[in-house]
């Protein structure tokens, strides 16, 4: 770990313009950077640390919304009444990352903005593409945790859970630096492979995800496959937003994780279920339209399956009165 | 020094893997006629890759081949990883007796049954069999339990050495005379808990309670401990610890002559202290660290209860019950402890570990503990464990080796219960989801026959 100086900014706005400094970065919990800057793959000048924050530690509902703010930990995201309420997804996938111990200490802006755990993009000897290289080492090397779709420049999934659960609620950000504020759907916040393989987001140097909007859902669910039952990341992981109306389906958001660069919206899988009652036909039909495009890898075709299963078993669960 | 995870798995030595080619041949009677290994490992350089411990010793039988190759890669070096070779070679010999028992039309336990002439092995599989329900959940034929979450039952064991010392194994005992004790010793305590069976063995042969002992070790000012390797720390230290103790005593005798209570007698002491100094000697009738026949043998029976997910491959081990002999256990806590230990590594031998070396480089691309995946707190399975005493008055406490032995056949009981869930045979380990998977679609393919 290199030197750095340890910024402890008075209020959001020293914190934005701290942050601005070349070679700053933000943490938050601390979570992924520590790891970043210990695998060294990051070396800032100086870490700004928001933790301390009250102005982002914010969890209200506001015109049928839930506005959350980025320090907002995953373990109060899982066990807080309004979000198991209005937003029963976001608060499964908190609940299914890591330990106790670093849900307590992560917090939902930090997971959402985390870097891949990819193994080869963490190790410091493969110079990889996301670190400015020509080559992806995963797809002709180890990759049965990788990427089953666009995965024809870098097959690293990406790693957040909230992400998943976020983009099938429909969630939208406020993004802010010092130059000031913007809002966008969080869908869009995430970059494909092909545009920019070296980042997973938008965010500029020195922006924050300063909000989170995400609209009360009817009907929402999240599952997260894992080979251990303990301190995993996600063979496979699905969340799905319905709303119905006498039994039929008439908007359906269905999100893939550990999929594929970004969370994947399944968006075959969500047109084919509009309009339909949410019989076992048309679970099946979305369950299978759901990985239409798959591209797996030569050793990770299993996961086209787990994701079939996940999207199936969550469907079903949405359609129990 | 310090290294940190990524050094460890880098440069302090792997477990090796191993790939073992077995036959095995039995009687109409299920008399094993011959036993055949052929067997290649490697965990990269030095040490040995075996895995025939288990093929040599573990049952009767006339005609035993075992061929061994080690292979040197470029890839770290290898170490001694609770019990070397063992829970390797278990994995397959314990797996191969099951495929053996299913062609003989035999029950896996009773092949054992007419195949190992040791006593202790029998009674724990005996306990075993009826605290699993063995005789009922096997009526279930593999495969057949409804459902797309199959559960199944499995069965394995291991044995292990009685090493004798190598070098001198010494302790000494201080009788103060301000009422206080002392117990010495070089050894160190790396996890198995030497510190209460140290004060408990001079607690006892002084009248006295563990807690009015001070151990002292880990100091080379101390005489020599044993090494801790071969599961030998108990039964090689506590001899000499009881020695000094009694040495102890009897010089108190003479110094302080009819006063029985040591601690009252060693405060009226003119001098400072007393010393008693104890060796570990040879047990008695001579059982040294010479050749090895099966009865001397330590070792355990485990039975393990499985549910695997056919839809998505995941394994979870729900229960083992784990009956092993460690000649008289000194504490029953600290030897419970060692079995839960050794259960939960093999847990993780069977489904988790994993040392993936990248393809192309040969570098390790998942040297930390996210990704290098071993048990978590719900993976751990209900763990029963039982303790056969086995008194034999061979030393003056009569322990044996519990913490090796305890992860021996863990990892084999689990396979033979994937088995016995799914009908599909899981030959390699680390047991994935996408094994599974992949073996349960070869099935399917070939119309239902393994």
């Amino acid at each position: 770990v290199n030197r750095f100086s340890w910024i402890e900014p008075e209020d959001v706005q020293g914190a934005l313009l701290a942050g601005a400094l070349e070679g700053a970065l933000f943490k938050a919990g601390g979570v992924d950077v520590a790891d970043r800057l210990k695998e060294g793959l990051e070396a800032p000048s100086a870490l700004v640390n928001l933790r301390r924050l009250g102005e982002l530690d914010f969890l209200r509902e506001e015109d049928g919304a839930l506005v959350i703010g980025p320090l907002v930990t995953l373990h109060r995201l899982a066990t807080d009444e309004k979000v198991l309420r209005s937003a029963r997804a976001l608060a499964l996938a908190a609940g299914a990352a890591a330990t106790p111990q670093i849900r307590n200490m992560a917090t939902v802006g930090g997971n959402l903005a985390q870097r891949p755990r990819c193994w080869y993009f963490r190790n410091e000897h493969f110079h990889c593409r996301k670190k400015g290289g020509t080559h992806c080492f995963a797809i002709d090397g180890e990759h049965e945790f990788h990427s089953i779709f666009d995965n024809s420049i870098c097959a690293a999934v990406h790693p957040s859970g909230t992400a998943t659960a976020l983009v099938a609620l429909g969630a939208e950000a406020t993004l802010r630096s010092s130059k000031g504020e913007r809002k966008v759907p969080l869908e869009e916040l995430f970059t494909p492979a092909e545009k920019d393989v070296t980042r997973e987001n938008t965010l500029q140097h020195g922006e924050i995800i300063a909000a989170l909007r995400v609209p009360r859902a009817e009907r929402s669910s999240y599952s997260k496959l894992m080979q251990k039952q303990s301190f995993d990341w996600p063979l496979a992981e699905a969340a799905v937003s319905l709303v119905a109306q006498r039994g039929m389906v008439t908007a359906a958001r269905i999100v893939l994780g550990a999929a594929a660069h970004v969370p994947r919206r399944a968006l075959a899988a969500e047109k084919s279920l509009t309009g339909r009652i949410l019989d076992e036909s048309a679970i099946a039909d979305a369950a299978r339209l759901a990985v239409d495009g798959a591209t797996p890898l030569q050793r990770n075709g299993y996961k086209v399956d787990l994701f079939k299963t996940l999207v199936r078993d969550l469907l079903a669960e949405g359609a129990r009165p | 020094m310090f290294l940190d995870r990524r050094g460890e798995h880098l440069a302090v030595g792997n477990r090796p893997s191993t790939i073992q080619t077995l036959r095995l041949g039995c009687d109409n009677a299920g008399k094993l006629t011959a036993i055949d290994l052929k067997a290649f490992g490697s965990a990269g350089c030095a040490a040995g890759a075996g895995c025939a411990g288990p093929v040599q010793n573990m049952y009767s039988c006339p005609a035993v081949r075992s061929e061994e190759s080690d292979v040197f890669l470029h890839s770290g070096p290898a170490a001694a990883f609770r019990a070397p070779g063992h829970p390797q070679g278990a994995f397959g010999l314990e797996q191969a007796m099951d495929e053996l028992a299913e062609r003989a039309g035999i029950d896996p336990v009773d092949l054992r049954d007419r195949n190992d002439p040791h006593d202790a092995r029998r009674e724990e599989r005996r306990r075993g069999r009826v605290l699993i329900g063995w005789d009922e959940r096997r009526l279930i034929k593999p495969g057949a339990s409804k459902g797309p979450r199959k559960r199944g039952v499995g069965f394995a064991q291991g044995n292990w050495y009685n090493f004798g010392a190598r070098t001198l194994v010494a302790a000494e005992v201080l009788l103060h005379n301000d009422g206080t004790v002392e117990c010495r010793s070089g050894v160190q305590d790396i996890g198995g808990g030497i510190r209460t069976a140290m004060a408990q063995t001079v607690a006892e042969e002084l009248g006295l309670s563990p807690a009015q002992i001070d151990v002292r070790i880990g100091d080379t000012n101390y005489p020599p401990g044993p090494a801790s390797g071969g599961s030998v720390t108990t039964q090689l230290l506590l001899p000499a610890v009881r020695k000094a103790a009694f040495e102890a005593r009897e010089k108190l005798r003479k110094e302080v002559p009819g006063e029985d209570d040591v601690l009252h007698a060693a405060r009226k002491m003119s001098r400072d202290s007393i010393v008693g100094h104890g060796e570990r000697i040879h047990d008695y009738e001579g059982w040294t660290s010479g050749p090895q026949d099966l009865a001397n043998r330590t070792g355990g029976a485990q039975f393990a209860e499985v549910e695997v997910d056919t839809e998505t491959g995941v394994v979870r081990v729900l229960k083992v019950v784990a009956v092993h002999d460690c000649g008289r256990a000194i504490n029953k806590l600290t030897t419970e402890s060692q079995i839960n230990g050794g259960v939960i590594q093999g847990v993780s031998f069977a489904l988790f570990e994993d040392r993936i070396l990248d393809r192309q480089t040969g570098r390790m691309v998942n040297a930390n503990l996210e990704q290098y995946k071993i048990a978590g707190a719900k993976d751990v399975p209900v763990i029963q464990s039982v303790i056969i005493d086995q008194i034999r008055g061979r030393t003056n406490v009569d322990a044996s080796g519990i913490g090796e032995p305890a992860t021996v056949p863990t990892a084999a009981a689990i396979a033979n219960a994937v088995y016995h869930a799914i009908g599909v045979r899981l030959r390699e380990a680390p047991i994935t989801p996408q094994k599974v998977l992949a073996a349960l679609q070869k099935k399917q393919m070939s119309g239902g026959r393994p």
